[in-house]
């Protein structure tokens, strides 16, 4: 199973128990693109940029990170990514999650319900993708 | 602490992994234990996470509200990042 940004976010930054959470990290093997740590790094900079979050709680908060079982993937094929970029009218990121999870037959689990409602539009990406919500 | 033999290495492995270590200042075997840790050490289960994470809140004096208030406003920078890349006020 493959995981993006937007599912990730929810796990650094839980509720008290969020269910959604618990089901993603009691998933096997889960993994993901290279730009998973990039966009997560940006936002938590943003916050400390904001004074929202401490340099220590950023530097906790990014050490914990390596501590989730999610491994990083190689690059996924950029041809694959542009294409499904430009065809479903999506931005490149996330393009890059669902080429990774279309390149390995795996399934990207994201919650951006545009994203989902994107690679639904089409048989061969639609069985690719489902919504955190639908765990 | 146990041992492993690892055979059938690519030369072109072993020679970036010698560059690797040169670079560092570290033994070959000393690289790949790293290497291999790095990749395959112990993961939080489901409870050590949301354990730990109770207990750094807890400690940072951040309530549910907080929390929730925090994750709201990062996926709205996740998605001002990635509909409209960084801006230069995010630059330090």
């Amino acid at each position: 199973m493959i995981v993006d940004a937007s599912v990730l976010a929810r796990v650094v930054m839980p509720s008290q128990f969020d269910p959604k959470v618990a089901a993603v990290l009691a998933r096997p093997g889960l993994r993901a693109p290279p730009n998973l740590r990039i966009e997560i790094g940006h936002v938590l900079t943003k916050k400390l940029r904001a004074r929202q979050i401490s340099r220590a709680q950023l530097e906790t908060i990014w050490r914990d990170i390596d501590g989730l079982p999610i491994r990083i993937m190689p690059p996924p094929s950029w041809a694959l990514a542009m294409s499904l970029c430009v065809d479903l009218n999506i931005v490149f990121n996330d393009a890059c999650y669902l080429a990774a999870a279309v390149q390995h037959e795996d399934l990207l689990v994201t919650a951006d319900d545009r994203l989902v409602a994107a690679a639904r539009s089409r048989s061969d990406t639609s069985p690719r993708v489902l919504s955190i919500a639908e765990l | 602490m146990g041992a492993i033999t690892i055979r059938n290495l690519d030369d072109e492995v072993i020679a970036s992994l010698k560059a690797e270590a040169e670079q560092k200042g570290r033994s070959m075997e000393e690289e790949a234990r790293v290497a291999l840790a790095e990749l395959y050490r112990p993961k939080f289960s489901v409870e050590e996470w949301f354990a730990r994470k109770e207990e750094q809140f807890r400690e940072w004096g951040w309530s549910e509200e907080r929390r929730k208030e925090l994750l709201a406003s990062m996926l709205a920078d996740l998605d001002d990042y990635k509909q409209n890349g960084p801006k230069p006020d995010d630059e330090l």
